[in-house]
């Protein structure tokens, strides 16, 4: 049985050498008809203008997809080659789950919740708070799942969440065969119980998880590209369990929760049992002036030299790019002895640097929004300079402010809006916090503050 | 103006210059940034030979070691671009991904080379493997976007296997992969050629072509590639 293809879905050009010899497999055009419309049907896009006429071998009028180009070419003349998952999986020697560690109250009632979830082939939220260990509640359904020879695979639209998310999980289940999928693996593909794939990747198959579990929904891309929704609907079997982790769940999530369309566990509390530090937001005028002008005395300065003098390390963020950079020479020219740098998503030692931050050898750094999730410092504070700006939504202000007091030997630690005039967002994004804290106090769950 | 790369939107002014001419205004296909990422061999000193930036007059080192081989050569190539990771990334995206639409990306300069020119334009064939996985003739694209007329008299017999797959060494050794399209023999009897393709690596694809539309009877052939 060709186990390559086994759950997905492929061109041609993606197949090895040898599937093609054993003819059990299906095949299906590159571009599903209804009625006038063209669906790709790889990343499901049925808009004209992702559609590109081209000469092309077949000779007829034919067409490309130009949505999902970067995984390989779907043309209208393609041929999709797929064989149904079957589950065939070798039997795993006990234990499964290796880990051994303890999970907390309100943990424990999610992953019962998760359990029951996945035995009944149900959809849930998990609304989780920024270090309420998402992970860790995962692993008594995972477990289950892999026992009852299902097929697991947890998705994220983000690379780095799915790098991390791998050793964890290998550490986790040590004898469940498992493989990374994103855009630059180097490993090749192989069939395996147990996947961990970016959300592009999900493209790839079709019906093949009993169980997809999708971090971080609400994270740059899955929250605006429709076609990353409807692999994933497409990965998944259609009596399959899908699960959604999420810190800061989008309005339409929010509002099928209280009409009760969408079944969600909510854990306002974080594992270590403190409460999120609640923001404060700090009128800080023009700041943009500020930074031109190189006003020492504004309020800005003043917020970073007040924190370089209590000698703490801390996070500033900054609306866009141009600005962190003007923003980073003016603070070398008023800081000469302090050490620190700035990092974007154009930047190619993002990786070293944060490092660096990590290590702690640097007092602070600038950046934009790149940071607001997935990243772990040991003990910070956070800035966030002209929080008024639109690319500060309500998500990402309370991921930002989830980036403070995650260890458990710093639960605390200071958030400042820095704003030239509070928006919604920002509003909202403070009272949702304190009302995650609220919901926890009145669930017995803190025990320091 | 949407820039055909990198997508980013930007805004073109009109020069007066156009303005009071009554010149057609040709919307920009990329913007400035990506433009500025491009080395031209225009205005530079070049190899007569093979268009790479050389300073002495004589031929560059590759070009002699040609010389030995196909003494009688011409040797005149014309490059509009030094290679780079632009243009890597360019020939990534256009021709192993296939995204047709790239084709038009070098459309002003390959129009004004071929503003007025008389001779006939030969476009390097490819395999029919290739043809099969990207669709279409990536050299043949870049003419019809460019709106220039070509006559396809070369085929492409060889296995297919990819140059860009073989180291250098391999790569001088491939064999002779074209042959004329008999039927349209005539058209290139005594004629005097220009063959385009899309990058001048080794040089061996030319030399292969040019040569066997020599001994079709070609009259005289010069060659053209966006990227040397």
């Amino acid at each position: 049985m060709n186990h390559f293809l086994m759950g997905r879905e492929l061109l041609l050009s993606e197949l090895k050498e040898d599937c093609l010899k054993e003819d059990n497999g299906m095949t299906s055009k590159g571009f599903i008809e209804v009625g006038q419309q063209q669906i790709c049907r790889r990343c499901g896009s049925n808009q004209p203008k992702d559609r590109q006429a081209a000469p092309c071998t077949c000779g007829k009028n034919c067409f490309y997809c130009i949505r999902c180009l970067q995984m390989g070419k779907v043309k209208q003349c393609s041929k999709f080659y797929h064989i149904p998952e079957k589950n065939q999986f070798i039997p795993i020697k006990e234990p499964i789950l290796t880990w051994r560690g303890q999970l907390s109250q309100q943990q424990e009632i999610a992953s019962k919740e998760i359990e029951t979830t996945i035995k009944t082939g149900q959809t849930r939220l998990i609304w989780a708070v920024a270090g309420a260990g998402k992970t860790e509640m995962l692993f008594k359904g995972i477990e289950w799942a892999i026992k009852s020879g299902k097929r697991v695979c947890i998705a994220s639209p983000r690379t780095d969440v799915c790098l991390e998310l791998a050793p964890r999980l290998k550490s986790a289940f040590q004898y469940v065969e498992q493989i990374t999928l994103y855009g630059e693996m180097e490993e090749s593909y192989s069939y395996t119980q147990l996947v961990i794939a970016t959300t592009h990747q999900l493209m790839r198959f079709r019906e093949a998880f009993d169980v997809l579990i999708i971090d971080e929904i609400d994270a740059f891309p899955f929250d605006t590209d429709k076609s990353l929704q409807y692999a994933a609907q497409k990965a998944k079997k259609t009596t399959g369990t899908l699960i959604y982790l999420s810190a800061t769940p989008n309005k339409k999530m929010r509002q099928d929760i209280a009409q009760k369309k969408l079944t969600a566990s909510v854990l306002p509390a974080r594992y270590h049992g403190f409460e999120l530090p609640e923001p404060k937001a700090i009128w800080a005028g023009d700041w943009r002036k500020s930074i031109v002008k190189r006003q020492k005395n504004a309020v800005i300065f003043k917020e970073i030299q007040r924190l370089l003098q209590a000698k703490r390390r801390f996070l500033v963020f900054v609306p866009n790019i141009e600005l962190m950079l003007e923003f980073s020479s003016c603070l070398a020219d008023f800081f000469p002895d302090c050490s620190f740098t700035s990092v974007s998503s154009e930047d190619e030692q993002r990786k070293e640097k944060v490092q660096k931050m990590r290590d702690e050898s640097y007092q602070f750094m600038l950046t934009t929004t790149i940071l607001e999730r997935g990243v772990t410092f040991r003990d910070i504070d956070v800035l966030v300079v002209g929080a008024e700006d639109r690319t500060f939504t309500e998500a990402a202000l309370i991921q930002i402010a989830g980036r403070v007091g995650r260890h458990r030997d710093f639960p605390t630690g200071e958030v400042h809006y820095l704003h030239y005039g509070q928006t919604k967002a920002l509003k909202d994004a403070i009272a949702q916090i304190k009302k995650m804290n609220q919901l926890a106090r009145e669930r017995g769950l803190l025990i320091g503050k | 103006m949407n820039c055909l790369w990198c997508g980013k939107t930007t805004k073109e002014g009109i020069q007066l210059r156009e303005l009071v001419s009554f010149t057609r205004v040709e919307p920009m296909v990329r913007c400035d940034s990506c433009s500025s990422k491009l080395v031209s061999l225009q205005n530079v000193p070049i190899c007569r030979g093979c268009s790479r930036h050389w300073i002495e007059e004589e031929l560059c080192p590759d070009c002699q070691k040609w010389k030995v081989e196909y003494p009688s050569y011409p040797f005149k190539h014309t490059a509009l671009y030094q290679y780079n990771t632009f243009i890597k990334e360019w020939i990534e995206a256009y021709k192993y991904t296939g995204d047709y639409r790239l084709g038009e990306l070098f459309k002003k300069e390959i129009q004004s080379f071929f503003f007025k020119q008389k001779k006939q334009v030969v476009p390097i064939p490819i395999s029919d493997k290739s043809k099969q996985l990207r669709g279409f003739n990536q050299v043949e694209g870049l003419l019809e976007f460019s709106g220039v007329s070509y006559t396809a008299v070369l085929i492409h017999c060889g296995t297919g296997e990819k140059q860009s797959s073989k180291d250098r060494k391999m790569r001088m050794l491939s064999p002779q992969p074209f042959v004329v399209d008999k039927s349209l023999q005539m058209n290139i009897k005594g004629k005097h050629l220009i063959l385009v393709d899309d990058i001048y690596t080794t040089g061996r694809t030319f030399f292969h072509a040019a040569d066997c539309l020599m001994r079709n009877g070609a009259q005289s052939i010069e060659t053209f590639s966006v990227s040397r």
